[in-house]
């Protein structure tokens, strides 16, 4: 197929077809020799611009960037940036453009990675904006499913944890509702449960779960369970 | 009706320049107006009533203002509806629209009656008054808009304190969208310093996105960045039903000509640089700027004479706007003096779906005249308004209002 997405930003923009073709690209890269894998961004530059901290994201970024033979500049604290100074974000953003070939941003603002592909000339890949999206997330969870399972269809996905505010599970639900025959299973406290605008959609796309608060009750014939951690720092007030 | 009303309802205006908006061109004309009612506009009229020559100055008609602050009520010491209404007047406006944060908040259908019923008693411009979007302004419960559309509120606004939940400002653009109401937005991040760029810049993005993902007609209040400019370009370009206004001293005064550690320059959004004015300026003349507005924000000179950290945001505005950017845009820069007409007159009224009532004959007309050849030096003494906060002051104009007329009737005259 043609691929011709030039941003990773929401999970949302993706056809099903476009998903197979990046899971179908990683496991041929995963399957290369590392000296070949050395030669895939080669002399390239990757600028991770993480205005909010982060620890996986940020390094599962940079290793993947090293191992295929890139280099990488950008900051994970603002604190030490020109931003504290007033410098505009498009101001920043617009001067790692010229440092790098592709910009990987997380930012705690909805839409500043949506904002920042628009500005820019080069691929910009979001690593996460506010309690909004996180698309490798997802990808990566892909992976792993169809990884384990030979395929990301016929299977039965409980997914269990703070439901309301991880992004993750939101973002999982959508993508997996892009393949068939896929019955997913809700499972969190009351006052954590998965979102009406999600259910909403999912069940305009026909996509079939139940919804429980008890994990022994909801466990069955699950191919996958996926757990959360509670998002402490996303809920209201800090509370 | 006291003689002295009825002489400001029955006059005849000689030799009044009426722009053409539409070919870009101005006739002279004489008006008639008898009753408060306009009986005739032509070539020549003659009468022996009460004669206002109007040697040649510029008529606008239906002049408002989108963005006044009236601190009424609750906040009377700063601002009353008498006096906000009255300087909006002898600002050149014959509508303003005010915004709801007035303590209580303007968030219900009694409130709302109480200051319409209230504005309506004085001789001035006609209020517009803005109910909140969310109740009591407190970002998180959205206002009962059917029951405020059906008592006649047309414009919703939570200005100065964004309604930073993105999935209530979404709910509230699918509400109000087709209502024919107005949603005014003061467009901000939260988690960010209001005085920091990013903060406006984030959140007109936001909005800009919302209004497309909703299809809801929104207006930008008080622009101040070049980057959200960019945005709401890009936005309208790609046909989103986007809006928005500058104000006079964004385009004005930066951090080149003013001091932004004073309190006196205290304002939010903040001044910014001299390149955001000037591309503030270029993208007004390049059309993409509907509006002018003032964003009027009384306060005393002892609120504002505290120090920087405690002083409240804001300028007090409405009766320079029309000298200031007259001389600015107009005098100085001789900018497309219709451009400038349409910035605080039609578009604004377009937004408000306010009546474009122009100078029919058999209505109550709205208008203004404004010479432009006459010079006056303004100061904080001149000000009809309880706020003296203006950081244009003193300021040489290098025109005057002349009169104001609202609903037929002179409501301001300056010989």
């Amino acid at each position: 197929m043609d691929f011709n997405m030039k941003h990773i930003i929401s999970i949302n923009d993706f056809q099903r077809e476009e998903i197979d073709y990046i899971l179908d690209q990683s496991k041929k890269m995963e399957e290369l020799p590392q000296k070949d894998k050395i030669e895939l961004f080669k002399g390239k530059v990757m600028a991770s611009l993480f205005f909010e901290p982060s620890t996986r994201t940020k390094d599962s970024f940079i290793s993947a960037c090293l191992k295929m033979g890139g280099n990488h500049v950008g900051f994970s604290d603002t604190s030490s940036t020109s931003l504290k100074k007033g410098e505009t974000f498009a101001d920043t953003i617009r001067m790692y453009e010229k440092y790098s070939d592709i910009l990987v941003i997380r930012h705690s603002i909805e839409g500043a990675a949506r904002y920042a592909s628009e500005i820019l000339s080069i691929p910009v890949i979001n690593g996460g904006d506010g309690a909004n999206q996180h698309p490798t997330q997802t990808l990566l969870d892909l992976y792993s499913i169809k990884k384990s399972k030979g395929s990301i269809d016929n299977n039965n996905i409980l997914i269990a944890g703070d439901l309301k505010y991880g992004r993750t599970v939101h973002s999982l639900s959508l993508a997996l509702s892009l393949f068939d025959n896929i019955n997913l299973t809700f499972v969190s406290p009351p006052s954590l449960r998965m979102p009406d605008e999600i259910t909403e959609m999912l069940r305009n796309r026909g996509v079939s779960f139940s919804i429980y608060d008890n994990l022994e009750e909801a466990v069955r014939d699950n191919d996958i369970i996926y757990m959360t951690r509670i998002q402490r720092e996303r809920f209201p007030n800090g509370a | 009706m006291g003689l002295e009303n009825k002489k400001n309802y029955d006059f005849l205006i000689k030799d009044v320049k009426v722009p053409d908006l539409k070919n870009e061109t101005f006739i002279v004309r004489d008006i008639l107006i008898l009753k408060g009612i306009l009986q005739e506009i032509s070539a020549k009229i003659t009468n022996d009533i009460r004669v206002i020559d109007a040697k040649k100055n510029l008529l606008i008609s239906d002049t408002i203002d989108i963005h006044v602050h009236t601190r009424d009520p609750g906040l009377t010491h700063k601002e009353t509806l008498e006096t906000v209404l009255k300087a909006s007047a002898r600002g050149g406006f014959s509508k303003v629209v005010a915004m709801p944060n007035t303590l209580p908040v303007i968030d219900d259908k009694e409130k709302y009656l109480d200051v319409i019923r209230r504005a309506s008693k004085i001789k001035g411009a006609r209020l517009f008054q803005s109910c909140s979007l969310s109740k009591d302004l407190s970002g998180k419960t959205l206002n009962d808009f059917e029951q405020l559309i059906s008592a006649g509120c047309s414009c919703f606004s939570d200005d100065g304190l964004a309604l930073y939940d993105s999935k209530l400002m979404e709910r509230a653009m699918r509400s109000l969208k087709g209502s024919g109401s107005s949603l005014l937005l003061h467009s901000q991040s939260e988690g960010i310093a209001p005085e920091h760029a990013n903060s406006e810049i984030f959140g007109v993005y936001r909005d800009v996105l919302l209004s497309e993902l909703t299809d809801c007609p929104v207006h930008i209040q008080h622009v101040s960045k070049k980057e959200s400019i960019e945005i709401i370009v890009k936005a309208k370009e790609r046909g989103v039903k986007i809006t928005c206004e500058v104000c006079p001293h964004h385009l004005f005064l930066n951090e080149s000509n003013s001091d932004l550690r004073s309190s006196d320059f205290k304002v939010n959004p903040p001044l910014r640089t001299k390149l955001d004015s000037k591309e503030l300026i270029k993208y007004f003349s390049s059309g993409f700027i509907d509006v002018i507005a003032s964003d009027h924000a009384p306060h005393t000179s002892q609120e504002k004479k505290t120090s920087y950290e405690e002083a409240p945001y804001g300028f007090s505005g409405v009766e320079t706007l029309i000298p200031v950017i007259f001389s600015e845009l107009y005098k100085k820069r001789d900018l497309n003096i219709f451009k400038i007409i349409r910035a605080i007159s039609i578009n604004t009224s377009k937004i408000i779906n306010a009546d474009i009532k122009g100078l029919k004959t058999g209505i109550r007309p709205d208008f203004t005249i404004v010479d432009l050849d006459k010079e006056r030096m303004i100061n904080k003494e001149a000000l009809i308004s309880k706020g003296k906060n203006n950081p244009f002051l003193p300021y040489k104009a290098e025109c005057d209002v002349q009169m104001t007329v609202v609903e037929g009737e002179i409501v301001c005259q300056n010989l």
